[in-house]
């Protein structure tokens, strides 16, 4: 490992040069330049959608960008490969760990690349002293002969850091949103190791939600939004106040403006809100969510914001029974109940849930577009031992009208939709339930910027006539758009609660992080 | 919509298994000396009458994703049993009564099999390979070689003829093929079982209770094989303790050829029926040409062999059918929308 001296702090490890990246009918970078320097840790932070994955898999390999170029040690490209990446010395931890679960330590941090002999055998003795070694040297106490299914996510993510720093020894390492399982502990080993990397040279570069981290540990900062990148600072010179603000963008003042004259979406009439379907209190599971308390009326639509990893998903997912709750009470239209145990519990009291995983917990795809759709009403409204065909057609084509599903015929396989029309199905499905309680999580999710439009239409117009509506996001866009009320999720708690009239994507975008 | 001769194409794909079943029969008809007569015809169903159920059987649990090699064992035992029970309480019971109790046994067996399998989140394929054993070992044990001299009611079903002439086994057969027929495409418990196997975890979040799917699969693949054991029973006129043996490869085979996937989701019943009819065929067919014994096994184990390289190949093939059919679809609509997009 070089020590670089005083004067080869400046040295630029990695620049990009009018990098831009334009999918059908998005562009996902316009225009980007940045320049990394060596020794120095660099931030790059923006809202959900705003460029950041894209910037990184164009470094790290994994897309190519349709235009620009990228300098690495003196020495230009259109574009890199994985594997060039990696001989380029760039390594890439990502937020969801890489790994071999059935594997040990030992096994992952020599992955892929393991040691012979001679004979052409793996040298494991030597091998797994090495990694004793390395563990002891960097003080990261685990046993190496542990899985990697044995560790929690955080020591997996730690795992992998020292693996791209010490063991790939990567000059350019990239760390996209790799801190959102560390404990505090974790969080403090983590800051110690990265600069001791930066005293050592390397180039980090450091993608973030959350910008509390960012500001801690990295030297400057580029805030990316639409695609640009709109401001380059160094840490010293900036605070949370003006980072938030180049984040959101200025648009926002405008926005509160339109917004704080109530839209016709409040305008439902007070009746119908007054009318609590849902009331949720003391909901707790330990190391996910407590304390999670809230109602929710006829007609409303209550969104659910929060970083990855504050416990939105599990919270929705603990309220339709498909994932325990250790304490707390829940009460549908003022009648108290346990909380539900299964799925099919929580739909019989009309709670129903969307998954935010389509592909994998939604559709049944091969079964038709009718068959996807009436599959819960099956389920909890018609009884009947035989299915009534003629009901079932006339069931799928109001849903694929009303959710304006794109299909050449309702026998189509729903695998061949888009995913667009995909969640439109879901949608419908859901709706079709008559239930008084939708519990959407990310219903945008990877879908075009039309479908999200007709989906969310379909979400205030169709799924609020009997019903209530909670809803998460990854952006605040969404919930901005269609919600009544938004709930702040921080680290599995609740700590904010903003109306229609007082929202401010500022205010909300600060609160998710925690400062309020 | 489709082009007519789209749907045309789709539909041979889909009915593969008939497709071949009947080109096969044409060239039987024309080669194979004594094949083309009423005789041999019914034969060829009257072969098949207890290997059909348990195809059904087993197609029925493949659907839901699951497997179940126990069938050959429940054949046996299910029967078997119940006939010590009868016999040991008063030699005098009813046929009706024998029958009913054999396949009540055959329906806890697979309850038991499908409650083992959720209850514990096993894998079927090891749950079902041992109980298998066990059934297996339970009927050596308990069974002398054969029970002989069977109730004349009770082998009725297996061995007697309407007017001389169709034996009552083959109306059993296909009445309860058209029973499950319609049974899987209008109650909503099929459409559950078909979509508990397409994506089980996804069936569970639209509410529907998959755990309990997969046990009244097993309990209905039971109750099958026990009325498949009671056919064959019927037709050799005893109970013999190494009836079934191997029966279960095939019965995973004959759906195989009918076009139900190993993965679950997907398959029909008329498709199973075409399967087990073409074995029988083949079986048939051979015989009558006099082939060795043993290589009318090697000939049935290259016909598995080629349906299922057929099966990948048709699954590409109507994939390509219908993506062509959905490109010209959203042509068409693109063109609505923006006539001047050439």
């Amino acid at each position: 490992m070089t020590q670089c001296s005083v004067d080869e702090k400046d040295v630029i490890a990695l620049e990009i040069e009018g990098i831009s990246k334009i999918y059908q009918g998005t562009v996902a970078l316009n225009d980007v330049d940045l320049s990394f320097k060596k020794g120095e840790v660099s931030g790059i932070i923006g809202k959900n959608g705003a460029g950041k994955s894209t910037l990184v898999n164009i470094i790290s390999g994994i897309i190519q960008p349709s235009m620009g170029k990228i300098k690495i040690k003196g020495k230009e490209f259109n574009y890199l490969s994985p594997i060039l990446a990696k001989s380029l010395g760039i390594a890439i931890v990502t937020q969801r760990p890489e790994i071999i679960p059935d594997f040990n330590l030992v096994q992952n941090l020599y992955l892929p690349r393991y040691q012979q002999n001679k004979m052409k055998l793996l040298n494991w003795r030597q091998m797994q002293s090495h990694t004793k070694e390395l563990f002891e040297r960097v003080g990261f106490h685990v046993d190496v002969n542990l899985r990697m299914s044995d560790l929690s996510l955080g020591e997996q993510q730690l795992f992998l850091v020292i693996k791209a720093f010490y063991h790939e020894n990567a000059e350019i390492v990239l760390l996209d949103e790799v801190t959102t399982a560390f404990t505090r502990k974790e969080q403090e080993y983590f800051y110690d190791l990265v600069r001791e990397q930066r005293k050592r040279g390397k180039t980090i570069i450091f993608i973030s939600h959350r910008m509390d981290e960012i500001l801690e540990i990295c030297d400057q900062v580029s805030v990316i939004r639409d695609g640009r990148v709109v401001a380059t600072l160094r840490s010293s010179e900036t605070n949370l106040d003006n980072l938030s603000s180049l984040i959101v963008g200025e648009a926002f003042r405008q926005k509160i403006q339109e917004e704080t004259t109530p839209g016709p979406l409040v305008q439902e009439g007070e009746q119908t809100h007054a009318i609590e379907l849902l009331r949720i209190d003391k909901f707790t599971r330990n190391g996910y969510f407590y304390d999670i308390s809230f109602q929710l009326h006829r007609g409303e639509v209550l969104g659910i914001a929060g970083l990855v990893g504050s416990g939105r998903t599990s919270i929705l997912r603990a309220i339709g029974g498909l994932e325990p709750c250790e304490n707390g009470t829940i009460q549908i239209e003022g009648k108290p109940m346990k909380p539900f145990q299964k799925s099919f519990e929580a739909l019989k009291e009309g709670v129903v849930y969307l998954t935010e995983n389509r592909e994998e917990e939604g559709l049944v795809d091969i079964l038709s577009v009718r068959n996807n759709l009436s599959l819960s009403y099956l389920a909890r409204i018609a009884k009947a031992f035989w299915i009534n065909r003629k009901n079932e057609m006339q069931l799928a084509s109001n849903l694929i009208n009303a959710f304006e599903i794109l299909t050449h015929s309702q026998d189509e396989e729903v695998q061949n939709l888009s995913g667009g029309n995909k969640q439109k199905v879901l949608c419908g499905r859901i709706a079709s339930t008559e239930a008084k309680v939708f519990l959407l999580d990310e219903p945008t999710k990877g879908i075009d910027i039309s479908a999200k439009v007709s989906i969310l239409k379909a979400i205030r117009e169709k799924l609020t006539k009997n019903a209530g509506v909670v809803l998460t996001s990854p952006g605040i866009d969404d919930l901005l758009e269609i919600c009544d009320r938004i709930l702040v999720l921080y680290e599995g708690r609740l700590i904010k609660e903003f109306s229609r009239d007082c929202f401010s994507e500022y205010e909300i975008y600060r609160a998710i992080q925690g400062l309020i | 919509m489709s082009s007519f001769s789209t749907k045309i194409k789709i539909f041979l794909l889909d009915n593969l298994i008939w497709v071949l079943f009947l080109l096969l029969f044409f060239v039987d008809a024309i080669s194979v000396p004594h094949f083309f007569s009423f005789e041999n015809i019914v034969n060829i169903f009257y072969h098949i009458s207890s290997l059909g159920l348990l195809v059904l059987a087993e197609g029925l649990v493949l659907i839901t994703g699951q497997i179940d090699l126990s069938v050959e064992s429940t054949l046996v035992f299910a029967p078997g049993v119940a006939l010590l029970i009868c016999n040991a309480i008063s030699p005098t019971t009813s046929p009706a009564i024998m029958i009913i109790l054999s396949l009540a046994i055959g329906f806890c067996i697979g309850i038991l099999n499908g409650m083992l399998i959720t209850g514990f989140k096993m894998n079927s394929l090891l749950v079902t390979l041992a109980t298998n054993m066990i059934l297996r070992g339970l009927v050596y044990f308990l069974l002398p070689f054969s029970i002989v001299n069977l109730a004349p009611g009770f082998v009725y079903l297996g061995s007697q003829r309407v007017f001389d002439k169709i034996p009552v086994a083959v109306f059993i057969l296909i009445g309860i093929y058209i029973i499950f027929t319609i049974f899987m495409a209008q109650s909503r418990f099929g459409r559950f079982l078909v979509a508990t196997g397409g994506n089980p975890r996804a069936s569970y979040i639209a509410g529907i209770k998959t755990n309990q799917i997969i046990v009244i699969a097993f309990g209905i693949a039971g109750v099958l094989a026990a009325l498949a054991g009671i056919l064959a029973a019927g037709r050799q006129g005893s109970v013999t303790n190494s009836m079934g043996i191997g029966q279960s490869i095939l019965a995973i085979a004959g759906p195989i050829l009918g076009g139900v996937s190993l993965l679950g989701g997907r398959g029909t019943v008329y498709g199973m029926l075409g399967g087990a009819l073409l074995l029988s065929l083949f079986d048939n067919s051979l015989t009558l040409m006099a082939v060795n014994v043993y290589l009318v096994s090697v000939v049935k184990g290259g016909l598995i062999l080629l349906a299922i390289i057929l099966d990948s190949l048709k699954i590409k093939l109507r994939t390509m059918i219908l993506y062509r059919e959905r490109v010209k679809f959203l042509k068409s609509t693109a063109q609505v929308q923006e006539p001047s997009i050439h």
